[in-house]
């Protein structure tokens, strides 16, 4: 197991130093150079300023120079500051991470909680219209765009039933009723993809299990259905689930900022909107890598996780 | 090789489900509207109608008008044509450059690790995220969102045909082929990719909903497709501003969105229960 944690984590580092590589690329094919649209919007740029622009921000260094100073920062923690505010990257990232980890949280739970029940009933009524309706809600889940299923909830609440949470945003240790009435139709939209995965592989993961033969077993020995299908079947299928659940917290990752921006959320995915729309790079620069970090994170979490539930993979 | 043989029987059975014949259809209607836009929408989709600004939906205007009273119903079917065509160009971009490099990898051990370590790098974003990123770095545009979605998933592409192909290259086939004496780029262009199709076919199937919804996803966002053009995001990104006023302006696209994405879903399972062969199993 700690062999198999090194090697996960040895890859990991290489794969984000390739992260770290083609996100400051993409920044850097940015057309025009960055200073000059900075400048360009102030209506000011003599050559004098913009050489002393490019020479404050580091600019006139030669690529590889520019990239070994960025990532020699970000190893020490700093990854460079707001050109717009000045505060530091991780500083604006790190205030906004409770909203969106509150709401990432809450979307995968809510999947958890609705999928995992909804599988199993799908695959102890095996072909039965229970069956076929959850399977085709299942598939209506997995195709309902979540800034469309977002708007309808807001038309639908606020608009029909007069619904209003607070459009300021309240922190959960502060107001837990309040905070969660304003996460309440965020989570929901944010959930929706996942509980329809989750869904999905639990009824597929219970079928596998229910045909096997410790279940048979089970049920020769005169044990009651329901011992059979929630202590011996479930039991054993949840380990894939996990699996997916871990999955889509990472997916989840990349929808809070469609997510955020629907509902005005103040977290990690509209500060990177935010930082897009005003061509504030070095903060796109560094949420972009922080959330791929986070994704990559979760990954390797689930893998051990899912080597930790499962013998087989401990043992070998 | 027994299993291109089989091909038709698998189609007939892909087809076998009403409800996948119906994602067909619907499919197929989409399309062929999305071509005859100029014919089967009533009015041009950027006329503006001073006198016709956020009607509901009427006889004259059955998806109602929006704050320039453009009639919506025209906007939503030339929507198709850019929403499909932007998924359409951007997963044959996906589809070919990924399939290409993931049959490469089978050219030997040190290419299939080079390409492994470069796709992890892509994989190690959420899809959404890297294609928000790459929309930010060229700036908004139907090209843009062709290129945001094909970098998104020419790696799905690379990953599922190069399994196939090292599944394949074990195969008795193969080691048939190279006693013959063939090069190894003859075997893999002639003998493992004609049985790596089904795979690929199932994952187009797939990644044409994903491309819909990442198009629709930037256009909303405001880094895709931009006004006045006409693709579903978009028109829900103008939309949302009026919600309560004219609700109709985001909910006909976006109900179009859906439809489109779950036909790709619904095709897409029928074709993995027809191909995969692990699905005979069950």
């Amino acid at each position: 197991m700690r062999a198999y944690l090194v090697e996960r984590l040895l890859a990991m580092g290489l794969t984000l130093l390739g992260v770290s590589l083609l996100v400051f690329a993409m920044v850097r094919l940015i057309p025009g150079t960055v200073v000059e649209q900075l400048l360009g919007q102030a209506a000011m740029a003599s050559p004098e300023v913009t050489a002393s622009f490019r020479r404050f921000f580091g600019l006139d260094q030669p690529l590889h120079v520019q990239y070994l100073g960025w990532l020699g920062g970000m190893l020490r923690g700093d990854l460079g500051a707001s050109w717009l505010s000045g505060k530091p990257v991780l500083a604006l990232f790190l205030e906004r991470v409770p909203v969106s980890a509150e709401l990432a949280v809450l979307a995968v739970g809510w999947s958890l909680a609705i999928g995992v029940p909804l599988g199993t009933g799908a695959a102890v009524w095996r072909g039965g219209l229970r069956d076929g309706a959850i399977r085709v809600a299942a598939t209506l889940g997995l195709s309902l765009p979540a800034f469309w299923q977002g708007t309808v909830l807001i038309l639908l609440f606020s608009v029909y039933l007069g619904w209003m949470p607070s459009i300021q945003w309240v922190p959960l240790t502060r107001n837990p009723g309040a905070n969660l009435a304003i996460m309440a139709l965020p989570a929901l939209t944010l959930g929706t993809a996942s509980a329809a995965m989750i869904t999905r592989m639990s009824r597929s993961a219970m079928l596998d299990v229910l045909g096997r033969e410790f279940v048979r077993t089970a049920r020769a020995k005169g044990l009651p259905e329901r011992q059979v299908t929630f202590h011996h079947a479930l039991r054993n299928a949840l380990i894939p689930v996990v699996t997916v659940a871990g999955v889509q917290l990472g997916y989840i990752v990349g929808g809070i900022v469609v997510v955020e921006d629907v509902f005005t959320l103040p977290g990690v995915g509209r500060l990177l909107l935010d930082a897009i729309f005003q061509r504030d790079y070095p903060v796109v620069q560094g949420v972009i890598l922080l959330l791929a970090a986070a994704f990559m994170a979760l990954n390797l979490a689930v893998d051990l996780l899912y080597a930790a539930l499962d013998p087989r993979l401990r043992r070998g | 090789m027994a299993e291109r043989g089989a091909a038709p029987q698998r189609w007939r059975r892909a087809l076998q489900s009403p409800l996948v014949v119906a994602a067909w259809i619907a499919l197929a209607a989409l399309v062929a509207a999305g071509l005859l836009a100029d014919l089967v929408a009533p009015y041009s989709p950027t006329t503006v109608d001073a006198l016709e600004v956020f009607r509901g939906p009427s006889l004259s205007h059955p998806f109602g008008t929006d704050r320039f009273g453009r009639d919506m119903l025209s906007r939503t079917v030339f929507g198709i044509r850019v929403s499909l065509g932007i998924a359409g160009a951007s997963i044959v971009i996906a589809l070919v450059s990924g399939s290409t490099l993931g049959l490469l990898a089978g050219l030997g051990r040190s290419v299939d690790q080079a390409l492994g370590r470069l796709m992890d790098v892509f994989f190690a974003f959420p899809p959404i995220l890297l294609a928000i990123g790459v929309a930010a770095v060229l700036g908004a545009g139907p090209g843009t969102a062709i290129a945001a979605i094909a970098v998104v998933y020419a790696p799905l592409f690379f990953r599922v045909v190069r399994g196939s192909v090292l599944v394949e290259s074990a195969q008795s086939y193969v080691e048939a082929a190279e006693a013959l004496g063939l090069g190894r780029v003859a075997i893999l262009v002639r003998h493992i990719l004609p049985n790596v199709l089904s795979p690929i076919v199932i994952q187009t199937a797939v990644c044409l909903s994903y491309g819909i919804l990442i198009e629709s996803a930037l256009s909303y966002l405001g880094v895709g497709v931009q006004p006045p053009t006409p693709s579903w995001g978009a028109i829900l990104n103008e939309g949302k501003e009026f919600l309560a006023l004219a609700p109709w302006v985001s909910l006909f696209p976006g109900g179009f969105i859906m439809l489109a994405v779950l036909a790709f879903n619904i095709v897409g399972d029928g074709l993995r229960d027809a191909f995969d062969p692990r699905a005979e199993v069950r």
